[in-house]
């Protein structure tokens, strides 16, 4: 998919890659299109899937499981052989540009057990597991991110492995990569270690008084300022 | 015959006595023989040996008496064995006391005595007998006399005064004269004889009248008031009189006699309400006053002595109480601690009695309030999260008595339960303390993580490791181990683990430095009164806080400590294993006793270092280097000497460390060759530093190192994993813990009795049921094949209609056709629009959660009873024909109630967990695990439902709390807690009085009335015919139901809940 997108340009959409952040109330409307008022008409502005489906692009639904069930089952005609986008409201079937690509993720086990894919929609996919990355990958990323140095990095890797030690006992989700880069985007710029994992990881991470002193406590431990 | 020849015999003068009184005699003249010979004969005409008793003193009566006092003396002598009523025994008595023991007053003193015993003699002779035989050692005293007046009336009354059983009782007082009459007071006299009586006949007056022999050293108004305080509780219970008779001045030994004596007046004070609990107090007395800080024993007992005047009963639980109460708060908080507790105990003598005792959650939170200590309490959650972190496996986290840096080992460490102290308050201020609590919690993560628990013995592969860890554990318990090695270890280990944590965690070695720097000196003014855990806590202390020998504390010997600080530097090089900290700790304890020439010890303090390791226990200074013995006593010089001197013979230098050649037996005392291998192979030795230190001599024989309280651990944890059955209950308990893989939680229960919780009251322990292969849920599918269509039904008909279409949007999914219309008319007619008009359709949703807790109690074993004939109307077919099947119980029908009721919440969607409780004691509860929240239904969960099986008791409070704990998790709008028993709440600890069940009923109904504070809904179901008559207690009547037919629990089970969960 990284290839793909740095390979071929497409001029219809920049970027060739359209994001959509499902959410609870994500109609199909607000995928496939709608009609809007201007003036003295009605006019039909294409949504982000019909326009990714007749450009070629890549389509990514971020969080699926958010979205409604019933919003979900709209990508179904889009991905099998049929590979076609019905639209009700204008009578209209758009077939995909071969190009079109649809990229699907969500957390599983995550929130509640309701927000679960259903299986027709998931047998739809291959699948690729993401879980959190070995400490001395995650300090790459972490260094490569955020400029920090190696030993910064190398010591909020141990953090966020550490931390995640307290998942489901006390923490719902373990620190999340993107929140320890956050915290050595602090550090490169100043701010002392402890207080940036104060700001970035422990309270970002829980309202739970109890469970963010004991990860102060540890960022305590790990770095010595 | 001549009388003379009768008893003037060889018999007599063959006795050194009677020929040093024959000498005496003779040398006083003929005529003064001649009158002594003659009086002799006149009394041998009554008694032989009578004549020879007044011989072998008559010599001395002659002289310190003179010749008037000596006839007078004889006179009465013979007087008290011809006289009615004639007694000769006590004439004997008479003669026998030697002249000078009357002391000043001479014969008109020995007339005085002989006045009184022949008093006695009129009541009996016996009697008399006794008394001249057992109290003339009080006669040379100046107040003698007033004594033995006392002494006698009471003597001649208990005679009087009791019938046959008097002649007992005054012959047991006057054969007790010799120490009673001069360590009690006259006062006390009577008294005691009281005692005697008052206890017969539970206890022999024998045995009362073998006075306690620390009573010498107590005063005479102690002694009465000890006396006093024995009599009053004789009256309610002559057995724990007697103990207390017996045992308090044993106690109390050791006590300063001022706060024994304010303690006595304390016992005084509460008087016979003290019976009850003599036996729990009585032992320990003692030993509780001195854990009384010093400077506050007296405040401690003036407190104790105004409760024992207002609350006698209280007095004893307060006195246990007080050390902890000062351990806790200072004096000032303790004043007004105990001050409300008077006002608790005016208000209800229960909740006074819980207060006093510090059992009561006012108590605690009283004592506390404004304290710059740290609780266990307030950390647990922290430390526990800490320590998880760190160490990535679960803990549950144990509370001991007492801080020490070095906290003890974990005894199964596959257990996951680590050791905090209860309570921190070694520094002024609270983040301070609750640093220190950091630092320890750090110590225990780090032993896991770096692997304390993977020792495997000297001479066992890497395979042999037990899995469980306990390898470390029964290495260092083993009796062939020098005493001490483990105090040493867990000194080596820590330093080692401590820079361990150091190399991979930045932020520890600024915190060992402060924890170090802090402590030193705190730990130095504990070492007057303590013993080697202080010592080699400060050790410690000095290596955390990286000080060189010049930020040596003044206390701390220099010389000993560098020893210390030099053996365990090989610690501080990266990569080293749990192995290498033996070693050291063998080094250490090889070293510690290594033989100490005399000029070290006067030369300078050094040896307090190793002294106070030692418990005190020194040795002989004056031992013979030379004479050395060769035996394992491991008598060794460490340093320059010892190097000298590594040309010994081997067998004199016995190796304990190689792994080839362990030879079992003595203190395993290691040779100066293999102490120098250590330093120099060890990694990283800074040898160079220690080898021009003149270190020779400072040491003690590791022999001396026994007996101390060590020991005594050490004799019970080797018991205790030697034979389990010798353990009162500690083997099944050891194999509860070994089956709860979860933390532990601790809950306040409520006490009716005293209107309050009691603190920390109950454990709580997560257990994971055992699956089955999911036969069991399905079979229940089978069975109810009928009736679950018709539920799922039911339930889909109460399933909210899933959305909502909701207008006047601003933005949607589709036109609002109304709204554009009205939106048109607007714009034609030149007014502006709202601009709303779209809708869209909302979701509409059930929020609910339900958590089931179940009923897991013994009872529930009990097998279904049969319906009676024609009593099955109200049944269904699938009803009866279940009922019928034979050897289903009350349990079997609850799950398979459940295995419905899930049928019907996957259709539904609500978010649903099922938990059981049972347990055994406060200690235990247990709670189940069959489905939490964020489980879908699995195999598994099945699996679990399936093999939910009854166990023990019925503690519902502790249940229901940790239920609410587990759903605050949950953030669900509504949440339901049902409860599903068959009986009412029961443990055989539930209350004081096992007989009574509203103990349990009443906690169970403040636990119901948390929960609905915490926003969950409960709703009891039993299947307990006569449920209405507690739970009625327990909560509303709308929050309960009763199942009378329980067969019909599976079809009734998901009605409530669509009833309940609607309303």
């Amino acid at each position: 998919m990284a290839y793909r997108l740095r390979g071929e340009g497409n001029n219809n959409v920049p970027g060739n890659l359209i994001t959509v952040a499902c959410h609870e109330d994500l109609t199909g409307s607000d995928l496939v299109g709608r009609y809007l008022i201007k003036g003295d008409e009605t006019i039909w502005v294409d949504g982000p899937l019909t326009q990714a489906v007749k450009a070629g692009a890549f389509c990514y639904l971020d969080e699926i499981v958010e979205a409604r069930k019933d919003t979900t089952v709209l990508i179904h005609p889009l991905t099998d052989h049929r590979r076609i986008l019905p639209i009700d409201k204008k009578g209209e079937i758009i077939e995909a540009h071969p190009d079109f690509l649809l990229v699907i993720s969500y957390n599983p086990g995550y929130q509640s057990v309701l927000k679960e894919l259903k299986h027709s929609t998931r047998q739809r996919f291959v699948t690729i597991d993401f879980d959190y990355p070995a400490r001395d990958k995650e300090a790459q990323i972490i260094a490569h991110e955020s400029g920090a140095a190696m030993d910064v990095a190398m010591s909020l890797a141990k953090m966020g492995e550490k931390v995640r030690h307290l998942k489901a006992s006390g923490l719902e989700e373990g620190v999340s990569t993107r929140l320890l880069i956050y915290a050595a985007q602090l550090i490169r710029r100043g701010v002392p270690p402890r207080r940036a994992c104060e700001v970035s990881v422990s309270k970002s991470l829980s309202d739970d008084v109890e469970s963010q002193r004991a990860i102060d406590e540890l960022a305590a431990t790990i770095f010595a300022s | 015959v001549s009388p003379r020849s009768s008893w003037l015999t060889t018999h007599l003068l063959a006795d050194p006595e009677g020929v040093a009184a024959h000498a005496a005699a003779h040398a006083l003249g003929r005529a003064v023989f001649e009158e002594m010979v003659a009086a002799g004969d006149r009394l041998a005409a009554t008694s032989v040996l009578l004549a020879q008793q007044y011989y072998r003193h008559a010599a001395a009566a002659r002289r310190a008496f003179g010749a008037d006092g000596f006839r007078r003396w004889v006179e009465l002598g013979e007087r008290l064995a011809i006289e009615e009523p004639p007694c000769r025994e006590g004439a004997a008595a008479f003669f026998a006391v030697p002249p000078s023991a009357f002391g000043p007053g001479g014969v008109d003193r020995a007339a005085s005595w002989w006045e009184l015993g022949r008093d006695l003699s009129r009541t009996s002779r016996k009697l008399a007998a006794t008394f001249f035989a057992t109290t003339a050692s009080v006669l040379h005293r100046a107040d003698g006399l007033s004594r033995l007046h006392a002494w006698v009336d009471v003597a001649r009354d208990l005679y009087a005064q009791h019938g046959w059983r008097g002649e007992f009782f005054a012959h047991g007082f006057a054969s007790a004269a010799p120490r009673a009459l001069v360590v009690l007071p006259p006062s006390a006299y009577r008294i005691w004889a009281g005692i005697a009586v008052a206890l017969s006949p539970a206890v022999r007056e024998k045995d009362v009248f073998t006075l306690p022999r620390a009573l010498r050293r107590w005063t005479d108004i102690e002694c009465e008031v000890f006396l006093r305080c024995v009599l009053v509780l004789a009256t309610e219970s002559p057995q724990r009189a007697y103990v207390f008779y017996r045992d308090l001045p044993a106690s109390l030994q050791g006590v300063e006699p001022s706060v024994r004596s304010s303690f006595l007046g304390v016992l005084s004070q509460a008087g016979k309400r003290l019976s009850s609990a003599v036996t729990d107090l009585v032992p320990v007395a003692g030993a509780l006053l001195q854990q009384i800080p010093a400077t506050e024993r007296h405040a401690a007992l003036r407190l104790a002595e105004e409760l024992a005047a207002r609350f006698p009963e209280m007095v004893v639980a307060m006195l246990r109480a007080l050390p902890r109460v000062y351990e806790e708060a200072s004096p000032e908080r303790v004043q007004e601690w105990f001050a409300s507790g008077l006002e608790v105990a005016r208000q209800n003598a229960d909740a006074g009695f819980a207060y006093f005792a510090l059992e009561s959650r006012t108590s605690i939170k009283v004592l506390r309030a404004a304290s710059t200590a740290v609780a266990l309490e307030e950390a647990h959650g922290l430390l526990r999260k800490y320590i998880q972190m760190m160490s990535g496996a679960p803990v549950s986290v144990r509370g001991i008595e007492g801080v020490r840096l070095r906290p003890p080992l974990e005894e199964f460490p596959a257990e996951n339960e680590v050791a905090l102290p209860l309570r921190v308050d070694w520094l002024p201020t609270h983040e301070g303390n609750l640093r220190l609590y950091r630092f320890l919690a750090a110590q225990l993560a780090g032993r896991r993580e770096f692997g304390t628990y993977a020792f495997v013995p000297p001479g066992g592969a890497a395979g042999d490791a037990e899995t469980d860890g306990t390898a470390l554990w029964r290495y260092l318990e083993d009796e062939q181990r020098p005493p001490w090695l483990e105090e040493l270890f867990l000194l080596a280990e820590g330093v080692r683990v401590h820079h361990r944590l150091c190399g991979e965690y930045a932020g520890l070695a600024a915190e060992g430095r402060w924890v170090g720097r802090a402590l030193s000196e705190r730990l130095g003014s504990a070492i007057s009164d303590d013993h080697s855990d202080a010592v080699l806590d400060a050790a410690f202390a000095v290596v955390l806080s990286g000080g060189g020998p010049a930020e040596v504390p003044a206390w701390l010997g220099h010389e000993a400590l560098a020893l210390i600080l030099r053996l365990v530097a090989p610690l501080s090089a990266a990569e080293t294993t749990v192995s290498d900290s033996m070693r050291i700790a063998h080094a250490l304890a090889a070293a510690l006793s290594v033989g100490r020439s005399r000029g070290v010890r006067a030369a300078d303090g050094d040896s307090i270092l190793l002294d106070k390791v030692t418990g005190d226990a020194l040795i002989d200074p004056y031992y013979d280097e030379d004479g050395l013995p060769n035996d394992g006593e491991a008598r060794r010089q460490l340093g320059g000497q010892a190097q000298e001197r590594t040309e010994r013979p081997a067998q004199e230098l016995p190796l304990a460390l190689d792994p080839d050649d362990q030879t079992p037996g003595g203190a395993q005392p290691m040779s100066p060759e293999e102490l120098k291998r250590l330093l120099e192979a060890g990694v990283h030795v800074r040898i160079t530093q220690g080898k021009g230190e003149e270190v020779d001599g400072v040491g003690l024989y590791i022999t001396d190192l026994m007996g101390k309280i060590p020991s005594e651990q050490i004799e019970e944890l080797r018991r205790l994993l030697g034979d389990p059955d010798a353990t009162h209950g500690r083997g099944p308990k050891r194999w509860l813990a070994a089956s709860h893989d979860g933390p532990s939680f601790y809950y306040d229960e409520w006490d009716y009795h005293i209107g309050d919780y009691r603190s920390r009251w109950c454990r709580l322990h997560e257990v994971n049921v055992d699956e089955d292969s999911g036969e069991f849920f399905t079979r229940a599918l089978t069975d109810y094949a009928r009736l679950i269509p018709e539920i799922r039904r039911q339930f889909q008909r109460i399933r909210p209609e899933m959305y909502r279409t909701v207008k006047g949007l601003e933005d949607g999914e589709d036109f609002d056709l109304n709204a554009v219309i009205d939106a048109r008319i607007e714009v034609r007619a030149g007014r502006p629009s709202a601009g709303k008009f779209y809708l869209a359709r909302k979701r509409e949703q059930r929020d609910v959660a339900a958590l089931f807790l179940l009923d897991m109690s013994a009872s529930t074993d009990e097998p279904l009873a049969w319906p009676e004939a024609g009593d099955e109307g109200g049944r269904t077919a699938d009803a009866r024909r279940l009922a019928k099947r034979t050897g289903r119980r009350i349990i079997d029908v609850t799950k398979e109630a459940l295995i419905i009721m899930t049928a019907a919440l996957e259709e539904i969607g609500d978010a649903y967990a099922i938990y059981g409780f049972s347990g055994h004691g406060r200690d235990n509860v247990e709670f189940y695990r069959v489905k939490s929240f964020a489980e879908p239904l699995s195999t598994s969960v099945k699996g679990r439902m399936g093999g939910i099986e009854p166990k023990r008791s019925t503690r519902m409070g502790a249940a229901l709390r940790h239920a609410v704990e587990r759903m605050s998790a949950v953030s669900s709008r509504s949440k339901h807690l049902f409860l599903l028993s068959d009986g009412f709440p029961q443990d055989y600890d539930y209350g004081q009085d096992r007989r009574s069940n509203v103990y349990g009923i009443r906690d169970t109904a403040v636990a119901l009335r948390e929960a609905e504070a915490a926003g969950i809904t409960p709703f009891c179901i039993t299947v307990d015919k006569a449920g209405h008559d507690y739970l009625r207690e327990m909560c509303d009547a709308s929050r309960y139901m009763v199942i009378d037919d329980i067969v019909a629990l599976p079809r009734e089970l998901p009605k409530i809940y669509q009833r309940v969960v609607r309303g």
